[in-house]
């Protein structure tokens, strides 16, 4: 009896050592490409961020399209934020109103249907005749198809045409495949949405993909919203990587070796638009002291840890007409204050804040929290801002449109990206002109006016860049907005996960290139 | 035979003594505590260490040390100054509210009771929705609408909370208001204000009391929780539940802003609870009856 247990105990760990063996085989092979599978955490994807589904004419969904490697567009921008061709071989301007793009010839839809001038013509057409913000950025009089090459005229000069192009909602799609009932599409992406809810998306290579084979067969993109829940998914190894961890998370994975991080500055700008509405801030002297007393650099390197960098005007320093092209006013509370007295604001009642003929300055700061940079930087201002005697009045509210829409604020602090077509004519046109649908601080200026229409008919890139500085620093100069800093975007991964990086547009994420060991 | 009984009934007695002895000591501690708490908050300005709405980024999320014992925020501002200032906010905040609730409520209940018939029903009927609703789901729905703030954090709640003490006054006053003494006020010709106010409501304070007492501890905390989620105080206000809301993502690197004013919500909800309970054994005597005989078993 003893000896056979013996025996039974001796076949039992010489099978367990035989399966631990074999574990640590399997886990040392490599997994084909079908075999991988990579969870992915981001807060970018979600119904608050209008990017719900895969269909790109639709609101904000190309985002989504684009980012998860589903859809893909006419032409690129590279680290640099210049265009290069993508879709498209290269184009021509033929005239001010006339663009001829060639398509290149070995690009098939998901569906292995080809992709031609034909099928690109229709994409656009539906593109212009559906959604609400291409038709006003386009500008398209009419496209005509002819074999693997588009023409496409514009009603107005278009300079900036190729450039919005490269919007997410520009993102070629088969037509004739249609929109599903849950807004999929057929693209032409290296993976494509086998199931698409509010919560996550799941994707699966496109294995005849025509830039090369996927490496990774399934890609499972999950919302989650919460900053913590992200990151404890990463750390407990629920998803691979995560896109928007709070930056107090970050640290944790900064100082650990288990993880790699990809980080680029983005042209997402913190930026506060003052009211000229609002008695106070129609005083210049207001508008200044304000500028002057905004703390860019604690903001940055303390409340975002170093994520981001001071913003002078709206357009971060890897382009041409931003960064340091232009001048702002410096940090200087001692200035501001000296600035507030000149202009008859001094304290009579000795509260700390200054009154001019009976009025307090106290500002409504009005802000969301969606963005959690946003109300860091409000309580940073409160602060600084009561230093100088301006109180501050801090509305950090998601139902923040039904107070824009009443004009009940003086300061409107948002984030933007100032540059997704890498040219500075959008922002502009959406923040500072007359009329334009972003223009919260109701600012005039008639050179702006006149420079701006200028940029809209110059095609010459050097010529439009000396533009965009002289309109940035016209801006700059009258204090209609004050530019807080510029976000750092930053992915966390752990250490297998390769080819996946942060990209200054924000736009590419899910890519062919995407693998994990 | 006699002289065993007289013995067990002396030992009863000296029991029940002792055992109020012990309820009296502990009324006392726990009322010294709260009063302490009460005069840490109110004079919590003259307290402070530092001032606990001044920024200093070069020290921010310092670790306790002697100069900052609960360390700094990330807006490096005193975290010990923080949490006496939200205090302040927190407890003075919950008194209102509790007072709010315990006066509207006990009022509606007196009428209700009093007056009875088809104004009751009708008054009963709305508190009736209101309990229906789940509470803090109601509250953050309120507060949604009536946008962010303390004061409307108080408003909120105060919508959710008022028909238990209604609830509680009316049931006291139907027990009474058949009681002889209540008819021979009403013979002798005194008026209903007076016979509510002087003979009935003088008689249904304890239970009332014994609840407000309760419920100044959950009040604390449904505050402390809307605000937490952004519904309540808003920045930069020093308040128990935000301060908890903000450093929430810093749990894993700087756990001692979540920990400082999560410890002063436990130690406050737990000394109200604590009083609210004393103050339930010296005024209910059917309550302090069943400890009583629940113990001798």
């Amino acid at each position: 009896m003893k000896k056979k247990s013996k025996v039974l105990t001796l076949v039992l760990t010489g099978v367990l050592v035989a399966g631990m063996l074999s574990g640590c085989g399997t886990a040392g092979s490599t997994k084909s490409a079908e075999e991988k599978v990579f969870n992915y955490g981001t807060m970018a994807y979600s119904t608050g961020n209008s990017n719900v589904g895969m269909n790109p004419h639709e609101s904000y969904i190309g985002w989504s399209t684009l980012r998860y490697g589903v859809g893909e567009t006419l032409f690129k921008f590279n680290e640099k934020m210049e265009l290069e061709p993508w879709l498209a071989k290269d184009y021509e301007q033929i005239d001010e109103y006339t663009v001829k793009i060639n398509l290149r010839d070995d690009v098939k839809f998901s569906n292995g249907k080809k992709m031609t001038g034909e099928a690109v013509k229709a994409c656009l057409d539906d593109l212009i005749a559906v959604h609400d913000r291409a038709p006003k950025d386009l500008q398209i009089k009419s496209i005509t198809a002819d074999g693997q090459s588009i023409t496409i005229t514009t009603e107005i000069k278009s300079p900036s045409l190729v450039n919005y192009l490269c919007d997410p909602y520009g993102c070629i799609i088969d037509m004739e495949a249609g929109v599903t009932a849950d807004k999929n599409v057929v693209g032409t992406g290296p993976y494509v949405a086998k199931t698409i809810t509010d919560k996550e998306i799941n994707l699966v290579a496109n294995m005849d993909y025509w830039g090369g084979k996927p490496k990774v067969g399934t890609v499972n993109v999950k919302s989650i919203t919460d900053g913590d829940t992200l990151t404890m998914a990463l750390q407990s190894g629920e998803i691979d990587a995560a896109q928007g961890l709070p930056y107090a998370s970050l640290e944790l994975f900064q100082s650990n070796d288990d993880y790699t991080i990809s980080s680029t500055n983005t042209s997402r700008v913190y930026q506060a638009a003052l009211n000229y509405n609002s008695a106070a801030i129609k005083d210049d002297a207001v508008r200044k002291a304000m500028a002057m007393s905004m703390d860019k650099d604690g903001f940055t390197t303390v409340l975002l840890q170093g994520n981001g960098t001071p913003a002078i005007g709206p357009f971060p320093a890897n382009f041409t007409f931003g960064g340091d092209a232009v001048k702002d006013t410096s940090y200087d509370i001692e200035g501001a204050k000296k600035v507030l007295e000149a202009a008859g604001w001094v304290d009579t009642d000795g509260d700390g804040i200054r009154e001019k003929d009976g009025q307090k300055l106290s500002i409504k700061w009005l802000t969301y929290t969606s963005r959690q940079e946003l109300p860091l930087l409000a309580e940073s201002v409160q602060a600084s801002y009561k230093l100088v005697g301006i109180d501050v009045q801090v509305n950090a509210t998601d139902s923040y449109k039904d107070f824009l829409k009443a004009g009940d604020y003086d300061v409107f602090a948002n984030a933007f990206v100032t540059a997704p077509t890498g040219d500075p004519q959008y922002y502009f046109t959406t923040h500072v002109v007359d009329g334009s649908d972003y223009n919260r601080g109701h600012y005039h200026n008639d050179k702006v006016e006149t420079l701006v229409a200028q940029l809209r008919n110059e095609f010459d890139t050097e010529k439009r860049s000396d533009l965009a500085v002289q309109i940035s620093q016209q801006v700059l100069n009258d204090n209609a907005y004050i530019y807080a800093s510029h976000l750092k975007m930053s992915f966390v991964m752990k250490k297998g996960v390769t080819g996946f990086t942060a990209h200054p547009s924000d736009y590419y994420e899910i890519t062919a290139n995407l693998d994990i060991n | 035979m006699e002289l065993t009984t007289v013995k067990a009934t002396t030992i009863k007695i000296r029991a029940h003594k002792k055992q109020q002895d012990r309820i009296m000591i502990k009324l006392v501690i726990f009322m010294a505590l709260v009063i302490l708490l009460l005069f840490i908050a109110a004079f919590a300005a003259q307290l402070v260490p530092y001032d606990p709405y001044a920024q200093d980024l070069t020290i921010a999320l310092q670790a306790p040390s002697q100069a900052h014992p609960f360390g700094t925020d990330r807006y490096g501002r005193d975290m010990l100054s923080r949490v006496i200032m939200g205090g302040q906010t927190t407890i003075y905040s919950a008194l209102l509210l509790v007072g709010v609730i315990t006066t509207f409520g006990t009022l509606v209940g007196l009428f209700c009771g009093y007056k009875g018939g088809k104004i009751d029903s009708f008054i009963m009927r709305v508190s009736d929705i209101f309990l229906a609703f789940p509470g803090m789901v109601f509250a953050i729905a309120v507060a949604g609408v009536l946008g962010g703030g303390i004061i409307n954090a108080v408003v909120a709640l105060a919508c959710i909370s008022w028909p238990k003490f209604a609830r509680l006054a009316r049931g006291q006053v139907l027990a009474i208001k058949n009681m002889p003494y209540i008819s021979a006020a009403k013979l002798s010709g005194s008026r209903p204000t007076k016979i509510v106010f002087k003979h009935i409501l003088p008689n249904i304070t304890g239970p009332i009391l014994v609840t407000a007492t309760l419920d100044i501890g959950t009040m604390m905390m449904e505050l402390a929780g809307l605000s937490f989620l952004g519904l309540g105080a808003m920045p930069p206000i020093a308040e128990w539940g935000s301060m908890m809301s903000d450093g929430r993502s810093m749990l894993q690197t700087a756990p001692w802003v979540i920990l400082a004013p999560g410890c002063a919500i436990f130690i406050a909800v737990m000394l109200f609870n604590l009083l609210g309970d004393t103050v339930r054994d010296v005024l209910d005597p059917k309550t302090k009856k069943e400890k009583f005989t629940w113990r001798r078993k």
